[in-house]
């Protein structure tokens, strides 16, 4: 199975490295690797973060390493998830798409089969952009909204080569429009909307098989997952914490050490996630990110 | 169903004997537990006629012949006394005071245990207890108070609501035989 993680300096800047989430990203490769050791890894990354991850000596925990061309005129910064659909778009076989922040605790090999699987489905109130707003009759192919909820990407299985493509172009031409239209005032609202309600949209409109790590749906806004559950997914409510992590908007509340959260706490969590893999000397990296990373 | 003010009532448009004082519109506001009214002072019926429509479908007229409600005084005998009141006035829906329970809205961190995969030093894979936090907007405490509650259920017409409380008003600053209903 191909299994891929896609990271986009956004910004240009320096300041994009942070330590926490080049250690999530390594953690979320490691136990990747400690759990699916048949599978190949790849990793795409732009120009400037090829060079700033080669200080941390950790490409080879990928089996490829490749770049990332990604021309489309999209604002970046807002739309940040832009690179990941453009690699959706030229998937060539079924594939698996983690986020540098999802973390996986077991073998999923038995839910990779015929039908799409991604990590839970998001309630869309409060956080997503209104249905009503007039700015979306600006999408030459318009969204729907038959329905409400959202696909959380931060795992995604795509079985089908031709869904992923149509999928994936769709996610990118909506980005385009969106920037084309608001340019700066485009905000991470329409990259959810266009990105992970597109998603839900197109699996049920097209009647495809899919599936949730999750049984239970999460709440965005009071960041859980509630009592509601979708009937699609594998694991319970007990059993989603132990078997993956997606650190998803706690990682700002890790960043601030607001109350629940402790910074170092969560580091050293993620430094014996590590470890437990065998496959880097935690010393080592803890060392190359101090020297080499300036913001924690 | 309006107000006059016996004896002779100086106002800003001349001195009149007639005062005709109109509540024109009465709103229930049951999101902030009120009822707001408009008390209009007009100098005569004539006027107060004269500023309004007779039947639907009519042309409102050119011009309302209200007086401004300020800088007025009353004479009546020996009685002089300076007359003021609001072209908006509040009304609280404010029921009987009593013991009840207050509720004190936040967001709140809530938490719970659950059953994460860890590692030890070794790189063994156990199963621990931490907790997950998320915020809610709820009930934060209660504490027992005396208030007066908002009583939304009030029965009967607004509007004569509105003129006995406009009436307890004007009661401040003339004697009630100089108030009349008309």
């Amino acid at each position: 199975m191909q299994v891929k993680w896609v990271y986009e300096n956004v910004t240009g800047f320096d300041s994009f490295y942070s330590r926490f989430n080049l250690t999530l990203l390594i953690t979320s490769v490691c136990l990747w690797r400690k759990y699916h050791p048949d599978h190949k890894l790849t990793l795409y990354v732009d120009r400037l973060t090829f060079v700033k991850l080669s200080y941390l000596d950790i490409m080879y925990l990928w089996d490829e390493v490749k770049p990332l061309i990604y021309n489309e005129k999209i604002n970046r910064e807002k739309l940040w998830a832009g690179c990941k659909s453009k690699i959706v778009s030229q998937a060539d076989g079924p594939f698996v798409i983690v986020d540098h922040d999802f973390l996986i605790f077991t073998n999923i090999d038995k839910f990779l089969k015929d039908e799409v699987l991604y990590t839970y489905d998001e309630s869309t109130e409060e956080t997503y952009v209104d249905k009503n707003e007039t700015i979306l009759d600006i999408l030459s192919e318009p969204i729907k909204f038959s329905q409400d909820l959202a696909a959380n990407v931060s795992l995604l299985y795509l079985p089908d080569k031709s869904f992923a493509t149509e999928y994936g172009n769709r996610v990118l031409k909506n980005h385009i429009e969106f920037t084309q239209a608001l340019g700066r005032d485009v905000h991470s609202g329409f990259l959810t909307l266009s990105e992970q309600f597109l998603l839900k949209e197109m699996l049920v409109e097209n009647k495809i098989k899919h599936k949730t790590l999750s049984n239970n749906i999460f709440c965005n806004s009071k960041v859980k997952y509630l009592d509601e559950t979708n009937n699609i997914g594998i694991w319970n409510s007990k059993e989603i914490f132990r078997y993956y992590k997606h650190y998803g908007i706690e990682k700002r509340n890790v960043l601030d050490n607001i109350k629940g959260y402790n910074y170092d706490d969560t580091v050293n969590y993620l430094y014996r996630c590590i470890n437990s893999t065998k496959l880097i000397n935690i010393d080592y990296l803890h060392n190359k990110l101090i020297n080499s990373i300036e913001y924690r | 169903m309006a107000i006059r003010l016996k004896g002779t009532l100086n106002t800003l448009t001349g001195a009149t004997e007639e005062s005709y004082i109109r509540i024109e519109y009465a709103q229930y506001r049951p999101f902030d537990g009120t009822i707001a009214y408009n008390p209009i002072l007009y100098k005569n019926t004539l006027s107060a006629d004269m500023s309004k429509i007779q039947y639907y479908g009519q042309e409102l007229p050119q011009e309302k012949f209200l007086s401004p409600a300020v800088s007025m005084s009353l004479e009546s005998g020996s009685l002089e006394v300076d007359v003021a009141f609001d072209d908006i006035i509040i009304l609280p829906l404010s029921g009987a005071a009593q013991e009840i329970t207050i509720n004190h809205y936040a967001n709140t961190l809530h938490s719970m245990s659950v059953e994460i995969t860890d590692f030890d030093e070794d790189g063994n894979e156990v199963v621990t207890n931490d907790f997950t936090y998320w915020n809610e907007y709820g009930i934060a405490s209660q504490s027992l108070e005396t208030r007066n509650p908002i009583e939304l259920s009030r029965t009967g017409s607004l509007l004569e609501q509105c003129y006995d409380h406009f009436k307890g008003i004007l009661k401040e600053q003339v004697p009630v035989e100089n108030i009349l209903d008309i």
